[in-house]
């Protein structure tokens, strides 16, 4: 379980430019204040604990780099969490898996390859980009996640703990292929509202 | 606060964004509240989506901890106005609370649940003094002089008792399939507020697809009072009372629904009040200081003591001088917040809203269809203030055909606006009103093909059409507009994203006649002129 106390990175990042903003920080903000909201650097470490995971679990063990190739379309996160995470910020924590270092170190040494499902793609070509993620598409499987929290506060702090769950789903079998989670313990200080 | 009260939504978004209100402008320490207004102002005009982006940014501040962790010594000794406005924390609830609704207006009910259980934070309780009555802030900062700094951390820890908080929070749950945490939180709001128990069970028997949160009356202004004008207190504008808001739908009767929020009362709450003003006015010992100083300027033999002396009596001075209450506070916040839960069944319905006792405001809401593969919509609706009540608000007729509204049409009662006067005046829906017709739809295929149906715009293609609105500046989308809202050309604005139907938004642009367009490029007036001819043929008509 990671614990971060939370001094929020300042430096928003950009998910996909017009669709929203990466997780948001305290941007706007007096400084000294922090938030138990998730961050950048958690997703970070969440995707480096997957692609651990994935590379010694038994679905992906025995595959190496000339095994068949498999194709995971991943779909934005299920929030079922106490806190507010925007629908771009949805798609914009699978993208950051999806383009994480261990997860494409990992699609090179299984021949896998992490793309954007269809609707998404319609998506950002409605909105003009290039979706270049469209190439060599026809998904094997399906990886989506879900998040919980639960909250406890008190007079001058607030600790959340995220569960981040994520499967991966045969799309011709309907067999779930792979399930893990990820804990995220987050806390913050000072006054809520004040 | 005034273009509000009277509806004119536009006009007060224009004033908020002249006034630099913007989700990124972050700079000053009453942003916040800046933007808490602008996105209120947005949900009451139907642009839901286009307030997701500053909804966002607001709930970013909200959740922070600690944001005047470092001012609270400056706030004694400079006054308020250093610290960054927050709100009280019932003006929190409420700003979550709107959160709650933009999301759910978008069909976003997890995150509307996430919101609304933001609001339902546990609330700090110091009891009552000895004649029962929930002690004051005056009294608050009065025992804690007598007692100390301990006093002000000897509350208990209770739960929220903010019955809307609660049921946002069930509706999401239940919207998003979650019937136990729906089950839980709907229990919470009726144990708070048993006459919410009617719309309850008839969310639970599906017996409501539609969700109704009005807004009535005007919340309390918070003025200074109290020692140097150190403690704030709230003076009520819309007296609160007990009575309910009757719906309609299609002249049908839906019910009689309660209040869920009382902001007179919450405001009159110490639970729902911050201990800052508390912690100023204890801290006021200028009398004390000063007393304190001039003994011991009086009393010194040396010049060392006779300095502390001078020293504690300018500090006492300074603080007393400077230390008034932040009188800062929501004005656009309602005195009350009415839900209702009923069932629109047919497309293209009206739904008719009394709200208010002595002084009731009512308003009709044409075009609300049933939700569309979703359990549940949600619509909320600004009452404007009693006796402010424009000609939109109770009218029966939808003028404008729009990506909102497909629906039957009312003729402006003359040829288009040529000035052509027609007693068998057809309502010109097939035809776009920047070319003098009554469609302020989006270009789309679908569009296209209806006017050329009618004979309109013949041999035009899609890119054809689209660039009459591009050589006339009018924005399509909100990503277009930077992604917030923007004026509408019905207003004499340049965009033309619709506001939701079943709104306030929606009754002011669409059900009530507006100027002919007046275009700008020379292209759209030779256009314009074209379809004039096409309709004076008799075609369309």
């Amino acid at each position: 379980m990671a614990v971060r106390v939370g001094l929020v990175d300042l430096a928003v990042v950009v998910g996909i430019a017009g669709l929203g903003v990466g997780l948001p920080a305290c941007a706007s903000a007096p400084g000294g204040a922090s938030s138990t909201r998730l961050t950048v650097d958690d997703i970070v470490e969440i995707t480096t604990q997957m692609a651990a995971k994935l590379r010694a679990s038994e679905f992906l063990g025995a595959r190496g780099a000339d095994s068949a190739p498999m194709t995971i379309a991943i779909q934005r996160v299920t929030n079922l969490s106490s806190d507010v995470i925007p629908v771009s910020e949805q798609w914009y924590l699978m993208d950051k898996v999806r383009n994480s270092l261990p997860i494409v170190e990992l699609g090179r040494d299984r021949n896998l390859a992490f793309v954007i499902p269809a609707e998404r793609l319609e998506e950002l070509r409605s909105l003009g980009f290039d979706a270049g993620a469209a190439a060599n598409r026809a998904p094997t499987h399906v990886m989506d996640a879900v998040f919980r929290s639960a909250t406890r506060s008190g007079q001058a702090h607030r600790t959340d703990f995220y569960l981040c769950e994520y499967r991966i789903t045969d799309l011709e079998t309907g067999a779930l292929a792979w399930a893990d989670s990820f804990e995220i313990k987050r806390a913050a200080f000072g006054r809520s509202w004040d | 606060m005034q273009t509000t009260a009277v509806g004119e939504y536009g006009a007060a978004r224009s004033r908020l964004y002249a006034a630099g209100v913007s989700p990124e402008n972050t700079r000053g320490n009453s942003s916040l509240l800046d933007r808490v207004r602008l996105l209120q102002v947005d949900l009451a005009d139907g642009q839901a989506r286009a307030a997701e982006v500053n909804a966002n940014r607001v709930y970013e501040v909200l959740r922070t901890q600690g944001i005047n962790a470092d001012r609270t010594v400056a706030s004694v000794v400079f006054g308020e106005g250093v610290r960054y406005w927050k709100g009280e924390p019932f003006e929190q609830a409420l700003a979550y609370t709107y959160i709650a609704v933009q999301k759910a207006m978008i069909g976003d009910w997890g995150n509307a649940r996430a919101a609304a259980e933001g609001s339902l934070f546990l609330l700090r309780d110091f009891g009552e003094n000895e004649r029962g009555r929930r002690l004051s802030q005056q009294e608050l900062a009065e025992r804690a002089a007598r007692a100390g700094d301990r006093y002000l951390e000897s509350y208990e820890v209770r739960d929220s008792d903010f019955a809307l908080g609660y049921f946002l929070s069930g509706v999401a749950s239940l919207a998003i399939g979650d019937q136990t945490g729906a089950s839980e939180r709907l229990a919470e709001a009726v144990a708070l507020r048993p006459d919410l128990a009617d719309a309850v069970e008839a969310l639970h028997r599906g017996e409501a697809n539609t969700i109704l949160i009005v807004d009535y009356g005007l919340a309390p202004t918070k003025v200074a009072t109290g020692p140097s004008g150190a403690i704030s207190d709230y003076s009520v504008n819309t007296w609160s009372d007990q009575s309910a808001m009757r719906v309609t739908v299609d002249g049908r009767e839906a019910g009689r629904f309660p209040i869920a929020a009382d902001v007179n009362a919450m405001a009159a709450d110490h639970s729902w009040r911050n201990l800052e003003d508390v912690r100023v006015a204890k801290a006021i010992i200028g009398q004390g200081l000063v007393a304190t100083g001039a003994v011991v300027a009086a009393t010194a033999d040396d010049d060392q003591a006779q300095l502390v002396g001078l020293g504690l009596i300018l500090a006492g001075l300074a603080t007393s001088a400077t230390a008034s209450a932040d009188t800062r506070h929501n004005e656009l916040l309602p005195q009350r917040v009415y839900v209702a839960a009923v069932d629109v069944a047919e497309p293209d319905s009206a739904v008719r809203i009394e709200a208010g006792g002595r002084e009731s405001a009512s308003m009709t809401l044409l075009g609300v269809d049933p939700p569309s593969g979703e359990r549940f919509q949600l619509r909320y609706v600004r009452m404007n203030a009693p006796g402010a009540m424009p000609r939109w608000a109770s009218s029966k007729q939808v003028y404008y055909r729009s990506d909102s509204y497909d629906g039957a049409l009312a003729s402006l009662g003359s040829g288009a606006s040529w000035g052509e006067a027609s007693s068998d005046a057809e309502p010109l829906g097939d035809l776009p009103y920047i070319l003098g017709g009554q469609d302020v739809s989006t270009p789309t295929h679908e569009a296209l093909a209806r006017y050329q149906a009618a004979g309109y715009l013949r041999g035009f293609t899609l890119s054809d059409l689209t660039n009459l609105y591009r050589e006339e500046r009018i924005t399509l989308t909100t990503e277009e507009q930077g992604g917030a809202a923007a004026r509408h050309i019905l207003e004499g604005g340049s965009s033309l994203v619709a506001p939701l139907a079943g709104t306030a938004g929606f009754a002011r642009l669409f059900q009530t006649p507006h100027q002919a367009y007046r275009p700008r490029s020379e292209l759209v007036r030779r256009v314009a002129g074209e379809q004039r001819a096409v309709w004076g043929e008799g075609v369309g008509h």
